[in-house]
């Protein structure tokens, strides 16, 4: 009954962007030969990009086992982090400063793409190395097994964790609006035709259903796949001897290196901007609170949100609609969320954050976490353990770290968000929405300043959550 | 049975003293969130009787104009004003038309003159009180549209920096040579206000086939197209580029504030295309009388000069630029023609480029 209801309020929850927009959807002109176009380039450079992600994310994960059990390993996974978090522009303009000639075009987009995101796949295999290959990796040491053959001996293991790994980047790349823009050939992808509509055609119905294609095109995506039974997880925190591969640290630290070295271009011009404006500290002080807040509240709903799905575990249905739900665009949800009268802006906000990121916080590790305790739930169900009860004693103690630290990652991202909290604001209340409005009034390199306090501001948030999640 | 006891205890109890470090921790937080969004949130609600003006972010935000014109504003008049920072301009309408009759806004800077073709968008506009000022002679021809009234513009051109010691292009067409290989940002017209000029401008000169002609023939001198001019514009500033497709007032920016005259505008032979930002009244107001007072206050000179140093663009209202830095821009030739090209001709003569 509990379960059902709850299910019930996710589903409810997750559509009412769609809700609130269907009364608007009267007919809907599609151009069927610019939707193709749009679904095959969209599909090539996400596919493109999520395997080239995994295989540097693997190398990363092999480098960050090398720190298995020491304190060096919570600075490199802050590390791997901050790619994926930098707005795009920064990110972009840092690695044009660098890398040169740029390729422009598709190899610039699974470039870009792979540069954002390694940290976070190589931040996934490396918990997955640690807890499914440590009492395996001992007694293939033990044995005599080389590297090479362990490695090869954990990637047959490893292919319910890579389509999970593989799905979460999937979706990211291929709702990805920025960078095919900034660095590809100006090809058609499906968040610029979804944008088009919005912005200069105005036909909010057609930018919703190409919107819902894009779920449509996940599920079949997911149908295709059958879920194999992994190794079952243990819980050591010790190095892995015969996964460590220091050389893979440069899969995850090249990214950042590239980053902050593009990043030092202009930051003494930054540095004037800040000393001209008397009054910009004065300014920032209420921003970066209300960022926190707004992060450390996005959180919090984040990690109740994660720990009901947990509870609601084992629902088929609702797992595959979950695995393959794609959220309207950002415009969208903030536009719709603007029709609803009775909710307080930052209470919109975090909504949105909600509908954004708990699909995909349960897809990049909350799924695979659950999975690993598949035996143990059932065993407890044989045994006659009711639903709470195994929820209680069994499933929620296992997955809590994994659970805070995806919240702690949803705070991190939301700390950053300026899409949203533009249309729900409208005004620069918090930190994102200052610097995004520096960069429009012709201050980039201060902005590019205040992103560095963003960052910190959002590292502490994230160490905040994980820190609790961590065991004593 | 017994280990699986065992075990599940040993599991409840890691994630009990895990539960009891949450709680030390979050609840104190929750609750200092909560009291800091409840106050934050007594602010919000609009202001009885204020004016509410729906605008894009760099004229709302603390650097642009709007807080000061909102100071004086209030001073003069006793009304209130309230910016909502609605993104880009793009958005302004589709947020109108969404909100329908549950809108707050009453007045809406930021529309161009493209916008302004589409008569979903003039329909929901009121007409303005007629203008007392006197329109500076250099502004566009048409300047004034139906229920609009512009209140800043801008020729468009390529910006450039003399420290990178070019030959500087006379004309557009010389933009073809391949010594300007991978030197110059253009913007998409798809989502940028100024690229959809700098496109729209190219297929009213050359017609379709021309353009296209044109834009197969520049595109191996292009470093990239950016989705907006602030990207395209922060990646010349940074660099990557020698020319990008803005205004030909943005180096005054760079003027004023930076006090960096390596910035110039190119004064190209031909003539130039322009950008004008329109203000408008809308029918739903239910705050006339304080909208078309806001309305009559930007074309004040007093308000056309911060406008002008805020949002470096050129005022409407003659002599509002007399002894500023915008002196030194040269006057330019305006491409002004009557040919009517609609928005899919633009879009699809730059698409058939296949960048």
């Amino acid at each position: 009954m509990v379960k059902n209801f709850l299910v019930g309020l996710f589903f409810l929850v997750l559509i009412t962007p769609y809700l609130l927009l269907f009364k608007d959807l009267h007919f809907v002109s599609i151009d069927l030969k610019e939707l193709g176009e749009a679904f095959t380039n969209t599909l090539q450079q996400s596919f493109a990009s999520s395997a080239v992600t995994i295989l540097l994310g693997l190398i990363g994960a092999l480098g960050l086992c090398c720190f298995q059990g020491s304190k060096k390993l919570k600075y490199f996974e802050l590390l791997c982090l901050i790619p994926s978090f930098v707005p795009t522009l920064f990110f972009v303009t840092s690695i044009l400063q660098i890398i040169k000639p740029f390729p422009f075009g598709i190899t610039g987009i699974v470039l870009t793409h792979t540069l954002m995101y390694t940290g976070l796949a190589a931040l996934f295999y490396q918990s997955i190395f640690q807890s499914k290959f440590q009492k395996l990796s001992e007694l293939a040491y033990l044995e005599g097994a080389s590297k090479f053959q362990f490695f090869r001996a954990v990637l047959k293991n490893l292919s319910f964790e890579t389509v999970m790994i593989f799905l979460f980047l999937f979706v990211q790349f291929f709702t990805s609006f920025s960078i095919p823009l900034l660095v590809g050939h100006q090809d058609l992808t499906v968040e610029t035709l979804i944008y088009e509509k919005i912005r200069t055609t105005g036909s909010l119905p057609d930018a919703v259903f190409i919107s819902f294609l894009e779920s449509i095109f996940i599920v079949i995506m997911l149908l295709l796949y059958r879920a194999q039974k992994g190794l079952a997880s243990s819980k050591s925190y010790e190095k892995i001897r015969l996964l460590s591969w220091k050389p893979g640290l440069i899969a995850v630290t090249m990214p950042v290196a590239l980053y902050l070295g593009g990043s030092l271009v202009g930051s003494a011009m930054g540095i004037k901007q800040l000393m001209q404006n008397e009054n910009a500290f004065q300014e920032i002080f209420p921003l970066a609170l209300k960022s926190v807040s707004l992060s450390l509240a996005t959180g919090l709903a984040l990690l109740t949100g994660l720990s009901l799905l947990t509870f609601v575990y084992r629902n088929r249905l609702f797992d595959r609609f979950l695995l393959s739900y794609i959220p309207l665009s950002t415009v969208l949800i903030g536009l719709s969320l603007l029709l609803v009268d009775f909710m307080a802006d930052d209470i919109k906000v975090i909504f949105a954050m909600l509908i954004i990121f708990l699909p995909v916080l349960y897809r990049f590790q909350l799924k695979t976490k659950l999975s690993d305790l598949e035996g143990q739930i059932e065993v407890a169900s044989l045994m006659g353990s009711t639903r709470f009860l195994t929820f209680k004693k069994i499933i929620f103690p296992q997955v809590l770290p994994s659970i805070l630290f995806l919240s702690g990652l949803g705070a991190f991202w939301t700390i950053g968000d300026f899409a949203i909290s533009q249309i729900i604001y409208g005004k620069n209340v918090t930190l994102a929405l200052h610097i995004h409005s520096l960069v429009g009034s012709y201050r980039l390199e201060l902005a590019n300043l205040f992103v560095f306090l963003l960052l910190f501001l959002g590292l502490i948030v994230f160490t905040l959550f994980k820190k609790i999640g961590l065991r004593e | 049975m017994a280990l699986i006891t065992i075990s599940t205890k040993g599991i409840a109890a890691f994630g009990g003293s895990m539960i009891k470090r949450f709680f030390s921790i979050f609840v104190p937080i929750a609750l200092l969130v909560s009291i800091y969004i409840y106050l934050y949130e007594e602010d919000s609600p609009k202001e009885q009787g204020a004016v509410v003006v729906y605008t894009y972010s760099s004229f709302a935000s603390s650097w642009g104009p709007g807080p000061e014109l909102q100071k004086i504003f209030k001073e003069k008049t006793g009304y209130n004003v309230e910016f909502t920072d609605v993104g880009e301009a793009g958005i302004i309408i589709q947020r109108i038309l969404l909100e329908k009759e549950k809108t707050k806004a009453d007045v809406v800077l930021g529309l161009d003159q493209y916008q302004l073709q589409n008569t979903v968008i003039t329909d929901l506009f009121t007409q303005p009180p007629e203008p007392s000022y006197k329109l500076d002679e250099s502004t566009p021809k048409k300047i004034q549209q139906g229920p609009f009234l512009a209140y800043n513009w801008s020729p468009m051109t390529f910006i450039y920096r003399t420290s990178d010691r070019n030959s500087l292009p006379k004309k557009l067409d010389d933009f073809l040579s391949p010594k300007f290989k991978g030197k110059i940002i253009l913007l998409d017209p798809r989502t940028s206000s100024p690229g959809y000029i700098f496109f729209h401008w190219i297929v009213q000169k050359y017609g379709v086939e021309g353009a296209k002609n044109f834009l197969n023939q520049i595109k191996k001198n292009i470093y990239t197209v950016t989705p907006s001019w602030s990207a395209g514009y922060g990646l010349f500033k940074k660099k990557q580029s020698q020319y990008v497709f803005s205004y030909l007032t943005s180096p005054a920016y760079h003027w004023v504030e930076e006090s960096d005259f390596d910035y110039q505008p190119l004064y190209l032979e031909e003539e130039l295309p322009y950008h004008i930002e329109y203000a408008g009244i809308l029918k739903s107001t239910k705050n006339k009388p304080a909208a078309e007072k806001f309305l009559e206050f930007i074309f004040s000179p007093e308000a056309q000069e911060i406008i002008m140093n805020k949002n470096y663009m050129l005022p409407v209202v003659a002599e509002v630029q007399k002894n500023s830095e915008y002196e030194k821009l040269k006057k330019v030739k305006l491409f002004e023609s009557d040919k009517i090209i609609s928005r899919d001709e633009v879009i699809e003569t730059w698409k058939s480029a296949s960048w």
